[in-house]
């Protein structure tokens, strides 16, 4: 389920009444969902309506109240742009999504039962647990998105919308390709690539649907916030003594296995790396 | 701590000498799309597949490289025998289909790589002008470098095209150190 926010603190869906009443109900079917057992796992869309410094504190007060209605898990997203008025008038700067996000993984821990996943998948990512998180950090391919499937009118099966940016629905291409991946792993940052990133193997340049201006060759365009919030959650880990993937001294020779699954039309996981690099060893 | 992690020369040596494979990805605006352009593209792509064959068989070209099914091996040499063509295998992989069709890339499988040419008394594929040859036991799987063996042969592709007829001498078997570098991965 799919929540702009909480109508307290969000009027930017035409006028204040319309919004308010279209939330109302959204909140609603929450609550139904939550009351019948079986509880939403929600995405939350972080924009400049609802998460300004000003508002967050709003916005971890709703988060609780969803946590007392049964809710589990929320995934925090930032702002998808596709048009340069909603840029203007909606996005969150870098500065602020970090703000944001920090404030929500640093309020993680007042949560008992709720999970915030963003905090969650990153934190499994530097621990090398990729099977625990979504299709955003496992360099989807954007003409195959394994983490989304659409049928569209016609039967015909399409991609994530994230992807699409020409104004076409594409149907799924027959293959995957991992040419983007392989192409950030060795193109310098300031061309958009994410050469020498030491964070690669967790981010991989993150969804191709947030590529820099719309180019799926591009990394994400929210590079600094996921650098941010990269660099906190590699330093809690140290803090508890565990050891993150993107300070391992195996970092390199992980990356080189990935690049080869790649160049041979192949994807896998972290753990699928460390289980290679593990035979490796013991066949020495 | 840094956001960024800072570059080594040698990194950066290294990213500089990548080149990315060749792919080629379809998408279509529908499957009705699809339907009537996919039988199109892929004929046109036989056909100059077909115009290099011929060009070999006529003895334009004195060879050419292509990438075969496994399973398509022995058809494929049924056909080279009766148009008096040799196919010599050079080294077999389990990868994605390099042979890209108007799809892109078919899934991964086994392929073999193999040249295509006159029938010779010699087991030698000749690249001219480059004064080097590649033997088929060295082009083989069973080669103490089998990695540095297969960026070889990439080097072959590219200038076997240029090659007018098979050699009368055996230059040694010796690789320029710059065009074989020029090819290495990382």
């Amino acid at each position: 389920m799919t929540v702009p926010a909480n109508s307290t603190i969000s009027d930017g869906a035409g006028s204040i009444a319309a919004t308010r009443e279209a939330t109302q109900k959204t909140e609603d079917a929450i609550a139904a969902l939550c009351k019948a057992g079986i509880p939403p796992g929600l995405i939350v869309t972080l924009h400049r309506y609802n998460a300004t410094a000003d508002k967050l504190p709003r916005l971890l007060e709703w988060f609780h109240s969803l946590e007392a209605l049964g809710v589990r898990s929320i995934r925090l997203h930032i702002l998808e742009v596709d048009d340069p008025v909603v840029r203007e008038r909606c996005t969150l700067s870098d500065e602020e999504n970090i703000a944001a996000f920090l404030y929500f993984f640093r309020a993680a821990h007042e949560f008992h039962s709720v999970k915030f996943d963003v905090y969650q998948s990153i934190r499994a990512l530097l621990l090398g647990r990729e099977h625990e998180v979504s299709c955003i950090w496992r360099a989807c391919d954007p003409y195959t998105t394994a983490g989304v499937s659409g049928i569209e009118g016609h039967g015909e099966r399409s991609n994530c919308g994230q992807a699409s940016k020409e104004g076409i629905d594409f149907i799924k291409s027959e293959f995957a390709g991992y040419e983007r991946y392989l192409a950030l792993y060795h193109t310098p940052q300031t061309d958009h690539g994410c050469s020498g990133c030491r964070f690669f193997l967790i981010c991989k340049g993150q969804c191709p649907g947030n590529s820099t201006d719309g180019d799926w060759r591009n990394r994400s365009e929210h590079c600094a916030v996921w650098m941010a919030l990269f660099e906190y959650c590699e330093q809690e880990l140290i803090a508890e003594g565990k050891s993150p993937v993107s300070l391992s001294a195996q970092r390199q020779l992980m990356e080189q296995q990935l690049l080869r699954y790649w160049e041979s039309g192949n994807n896998t996981t972290m753990e699928g790396l460390i289980a290679d690099l593990s035979a490796q060893n013991s066949g020495q | 701590m840094p956001i960024f992690q800072r570059k080594t020369q040698a990194s950066e040596q290294r990213h500089d000498a990548y080149q990315l494979p060749p792919f080629l990805r379809t998408l279509w605006v529908s499957n009705a799309a699809r339907a009537v352009w996919l039988p199109r593209l892929e004929k046109i792509r036989a056909v100059s597949q077909q115009l290099e064959f011929d060009a070999v068989v006529a003895g334009i070209l004195p060879a050419m490289l292509r990438w075969i099914a496994t399973e398509e091996f022995e058809s494929t040499s049924a056909v080279c025998s009766q148009h008096n063509l040799k196919i010599l295998p050079l080294s077999i992989e389990r990868r994605a289909s390099p042979q890209i069709s108007a799809m892109g890339h078919t899934p991964v499988g086994i392929y073999m790589y193999a040249a295509i040419g006159k029938k010779s008394r010699q087991n030698f594929l000749p690249v001219r002008g480059k004064n080097l040859i590649i033997k088929k036991s060295v082009c083989g799987l069973a080669t103490p470098n089998a990695a540095a063996d297969f960026m070889q042969k990439r080097i072959m592709i590219l200038q076997i095209r240029n090659c007018s007829g098979w050699p009368q001498t055996t230059p040694p078997l010796q690789l320029p150190a710059s065009s074989n570098s020029r090819l290495r991965r990382s």
